[in-house]
This record gives structure tokens, sequence and C-alpha cells, in this order.
């Protein structure tokens, strides 16, 4: 019993301390919560000045835009502030946006990036009052990738914020992200002025088309057109509603027409001159939405072919040329520059820029495997003819009704 | 030995001033007498701390069994040191911010154990608490006085507020971390050259009889034996 005593002593004056130490911490636990508090929102006060208190909120269960990390809801309801990740000249921005109530931006700020912030300036609050609907995004030139990282991010932020504040994303935004699925040829669609019905029309920077988005804020409509006039119109999930909605389509049309570069001279051109006696070439509409611009058929030796002009991105924009016979085998292939030019077949010892060419005359869309367009070591390049090639096929397909 | 309060009270803050004397307690003082403020903070918690660990050792020296005495001493002092840091994020969160984990430290700051090893647990409780505000005031003089010659020489303000006269003849290194070595240094000498001339603690040998603290040390034995062997010597 005598050993006892020391556990006992000992373990009564712990839990004298621990009893005490419970009290004062009921006392002090709420107050240093509070401190805490005020200093995990001082960030998020700096882009959201009239906010007081903040919460995480759970983003796993709203389907936010992927860039978005954390989001921060103002407990009294002033609005959200987020956490978005974005890419500039390099990846690795990480911007706080504060978003309002009534989905105004209250302020945004740049807490890491790797480009270096010369020009641009890391706290950009020319978007500030801005809402989804008057979204301006602000470029600055010489720094166009680091403040496309921004535009991206505040984009982001404001889409967020609809959602988290359980409204709809205007279909258009979704419809717009869907233009490189639809349209895999539209290279870099960009904005150009819109008229009529439509909330935004883009413009493919190789010429390959346009895409106009069409949306009432509850149904948005994509009407894809390509270079040669084929329109397809198609709905939120993706349908193709182009014969429900022909008015909207004859307004792409139209507008497309009046807006579009022809390549259909330069086409007959280079028919001309692959084919000495080709009569009868007449453009032909296509209604596929790849790199061609420009589709003609022609007929030499009493036979029928179809001329593909397509400009597809290599290493730089390319100009492209396939002739396919009504069999659909290729017949010739030539392209405007770079790599057929001697200079740059001459880089790669041993090939030769006939033995190239005449590799892609006879196969078919059965046949081929993409190896004909390889040149070793110049990857774009390859890559370009193998899309102009498979672009061809595919036009070539639609005008003989095949499927796409 | 006969102790009246006065001179408990005084022996703690020069004959064995805990700091200068003692040298104890010399990761705090050296790492917060950057600026005046903090040193100062942080003499009072410790202050605080002593006292009341001095009273409530002191309290219970009958009930605590000397077998279990150092845990159940670690115990009461982390039990307070805990309360004056939840006290202080509370109400003086800047402060809290300051002194950072040394205000954690207090724990294992020797003045403390020291202070409830020799003295509280053979003393009134009374005494206990004089003592503990001597050897408190002490180590807070001793922050102050380092921290005044580092902060007001070293960087040129005083408690933060910025002295246009100092401001162009400051002494950087007396704010980094080697003159806070340095000032000690001095003062440690300094002190010692007092002392001697009144008659203070006289070191005459590095043995446990050297030792400022021998008339209060535990370790009697162990000085017994020294002397034991000296006797067998001669």
């Amino acid at each position: 019993m005598k050993n006892l005593k020391p556990t006992i002593v000992l373990s009564c004056i712990a839990m004298a301390v621990a009893l005490i130490l419970s009290a004062i911490n009921m006392v002090t636990g709420p107050i240093i919560e509070e401190h805490r508090n005020a200093a995990a929102n001082s960030a998020l006060i700096e882009v959201m000045p009239e906010g007081g208190n903040f919460e995480e909120i759970d983003i796993s269960t709203l389907e936010l835009p992927e860039a978005i990390t954390n989001a921060y809801k103002e407990t009294s309801g002033k609005g959200y502030v987020f956490r978005v990740t974005s890419t500039g000249y390099k990846s690795g921005m990480v911007i706080m946006v504060g978003v309002n109530a009534e989905g105004k931006i209250t302020g945004s700020k740049c807490l890491e990036t790797q480009d270096t912030f010369g020009k641009e300036p890391q706290i950009d609050n020319s978007y500030n009052g801005q809402s989804l609907a008057d979204f301006a995004p602000n470029l600055i030139t010489g720094a166009t990738m680091t403040s496309s990282g921004y535009r991206d991010a505040v984009s982001n932020a404001l889409q967020a914020f609809t959602l988290a504040s359980g409204g709809k994303l205007d279909p258009a935004i979704a419809l717009e992200a869907k233009i490189p699925e639809l349209a895999p040829g539209f290279v870099n669609p960009a904005a150009v002025e819109a008229s009529g019905s439509f909330k935004k029309a883009l413009k493919a920077s190789n010429d390959a088309g346009f895409a106009y988005i069409f949306s009432d804020g509850e149904n948005g409509f994509i009407a894809l057109v390509n270079a040669t006039g084929g329109c397809i119109v198609y709905d939120a999930e993706g349908n193709d509603v182009t014969e429900a909605q022909s008015a909207l389509a004859d307004e792409a049309k139209a507008h497309a027409a009046a807006n579009q570069k022809s390549y259909a001279d330069d086409l007959s051109a280079k028919i001309t001159k692959l084919f000495a006696d080709a009569t009868d070439v007449a453009p032909v509409e296509i209604s596929t939405f790849g790199t061609v611009v420009s589709a003609s058929s022609f007929k030499s030796n009493g036979t029928d072919y179809y001329a593909f002009y397509s400009r597809s991105m290599g290493f730089h924009q390319m100009d492209v040329y396939i002739v396919i016979d009504a069999n659909g085998a290729i017949a010739k292939v030539d392209a405007k520059q770079y790599i057929f030019d001697e200079e740059y077949f001459m880089n790669f010892g041993g090939m030769d820029i006939g033995s190239y060419k005449a590799g892609f005359e006879g196969l078919t869309i059965e046949t081929w495997t993409g190896d004909a367009a390889v040149i070793a070591t110049a990857t774009m390049t390859s890559n370009a003819m193998k899309q102009s090639t498979e672009d061809a096929f595919a036009a070539f397909n639609s005008i003989k009704g095949g499927a796409q | 030995m006969k102790n009246n309060k006065l001179s408990i009270l005084l022996r703690g803050i020069i004959a064995e001033n805990p700091v200068l004397i003692l040298i104890l307690g010399t990761c705090p003082t050296l790492a917060v007498t950057g600026n005046v403020t903090s040193a100062l903070s942080m003499g009072i918690a410790a202050t605080v701390v002593l006292i009341c660990s001095n009273v409530v050792i002191s309290a219970l020296r009958k009930v605590i069994p000397d077998t279990v005495r150092v845990p159940c001493y670690i115990v009461i002092i982390a039990g307070f040191v805990t309360a004056v840091q939840m006290l202080l994020q509370a109400f003086l969160p800047s402060i809290y911010e300051m002194l950072g984990v040394y205000l954690a430290l207090i724990v294992v700051n020797c003045i403390i154990l020291g202070r409830a090893e020799m003295f509280a647990r053979k003393n009134t409780v009374l005494d206990s608490a004089v003592d503990g505000l001597g050897m408190g005031l002490g180590f807070l003089l001793a922050l102050f006085l380092m921290a005044f010659i580092r902060e007001v020489f070293g960087v040129g303000t005083f408690m933060g507020i910025e002295l246009g006269f100092m401001k162009h003849f400051c002494i950087p290194v007396l704010a980094g971390a080697p003159g806070g070595f340095l000032v000690y240094g001095i003062l440690i000498a300094v002190m010692n050259k007092l002392t001697e001339k009144k008659g203070g603690v006289k070191k005459k040998s590095f043995s446990c009889e050297g030792c400022p603290s021998a008339s209060v040390c535990v370790n009697k034995p162990c000085l017994n034996n020294e002397k034991k062997e000296e006797v067998e010597n001669a």
C-alpha cells in the first residue's frame, strides 16, 4: 500500500490540473477560435472587403469548374470567395476571387504564380463589379498569357458562383466549351462580332468555319458552319437539331457566307496544276467540321476526282491538298509549304519529297494507318499531315453519303 | 536559516539573480531579448507562473511524496503555463504571437523547476510566494536590461518606438543572435564584478561548493562527501 500513495497523489494532481485547465478553456476557447477565424479570414477579406466570417464549403458535391480548389461562403450570405488555379505563361497560378451575392466580383488577387509579374498587376481591380453577364476580359499587351490565366480564373469563379448559389449556368458557356469536341478542325476559335439572334460568334483561326452560339438563358444551341457552307445545329446535350432549328441554321449560314474567306479559287488553281486536263471543276459542300476549308469535284482523263484543301496546324499553319478518286483512294498529295520544301527534307537524311508524296497514293480510308504521314523528328508537321488526310477522308465520305 | 521576507525578495533580484548569477533560463533569455516588449511580456508571464507554482508546490509540499515530486512539479508548472498561454492567446494575441514557442517552453524553464526544487518544497507558502516574486523580478529585470541594450543600441528603437538620435548609431550585430551572447556575457561579467566587491558569492572551486546554489542545494550528501574527501586527502 505504501507504493500506492505516490501514484494516487500524482493522479490527483494531474486530474485537478486538467479540471482547472478545462475550466479556463471554456472561457478562452471561443475567444481563441474567433481570433483564429479572423486570421484565416484576412486573406478572404482582402478580396471581399465587406465580408465578415467565412466558412469553407464542400465543393465535391457541386459540379464546379475543375479549376476551383476551395470555396468559402460568407456566413451572413454576402457571397463567396473562390480559390482558383489557372495557367498563365506557366502553370501554377493561384488566384483568389470574391463574388458578392449579386454575382459581382468584389476583388481578386494572385497569390501564387510562376510567371514574372511585370506589366500585369498582381491584383487586377479592373474585374471588380463585373458579373457573368457583362464579363469583359482584360488582356494586357505584352503579358497576354498571364492575363489570360487571370481572366480564366475570374471567369471560372463567376461560373462557380452561379453553381454554388444554386443557379444554372447559361448553356452558352458549356456550348462554347464543346467546340473542340464538335468541330475538331476549328483551330483556336476566337470571338467575332455576333449579330441577329446569336449571343456569340466564333471564327476558327485556320478559316475552317464558324461557330454560333444561341442562348436564351434556359436553352442553348450551337450552330457550326464549315468553310464549304455545311451547317449542323446541336442542342446543349449534343443532339443534332438542325431540322428543328432550321431558322437558326439559315441565319448562321448567311453570316458565315458573308464572312468566310473563300479558298475555292486557290484549290482550282492547284487542281489544274496537278491535273493539267482537269475539267468540270465545281465546289462541293461537305458536312464535316475538320480542317478542310474547300472541296471541289472535277474530272480528269474521264475519271471523277475530289480535291480537298485542308488547313491543319503543324508547327505552323499548313496548307495541304489531297485529291481522292471516286473509289476513295488518294490520287495525289501536295502542300504549299514547309514539309515539301526541298530544303526541309534535306534535314531528314534519306527522305525525299517524291517518295513521301507517293507514300500516300493509293491509300484508302481502310488501308490508311497514318504511317505514310510520318516524318521522323518532325512530329508536329507529321501530325498535321495525318489530320489533314483523315479530315479529307471524312469529308469524302460525307460527300459520298457514308458515315462521317 | 532565518529568512525575513525582504531578504528573500532581494536575493532573487540581485544576489541570486536567476539569469545573471545562477545562469538559469538561458534559452528564453537569449531568444526573447531582441526587443523590450517581448522581454517584458516573457518576464511577466514567467513571474506569474513562478509565483503560482511556488505557492501551490509549497502548499502541497507535505502531500507530494519524494519519489514522484518532479513529475508532480512538472504537471503543476505545465498546468499554469498552459493556463497563461490560453489566457494570452485569448486576450493578448499579439503578445502570444510574439513569444511563440518560448511561452510553452516556460514549462521546462530551469528557474521555475529550480525554485520548486530548491525553495518551495522546503518553505512556507508565503515565503515561497515572495521567493517566486523575487526570482521572477530578477528574471524580468535581467531580461529587460538585456533587451534594452540590444534594442536601443542594436536597432535604435525602444519598445518599437523609434529613437531619432540612436537611429544613426545602432550596432546591428547586437540585435542578432551573436549580439545576444555578447550582451549576456558582458552582463554576467559585470554582475560578477559587482557581487565580488560586496562579498557575495565566491567561486573558489568548480565543485559543488563553488555553486551559487550550494547553500540551498538538496545534494548535501554530495557536498559532505567532497569535504570528507578533502579531509582524507589532507
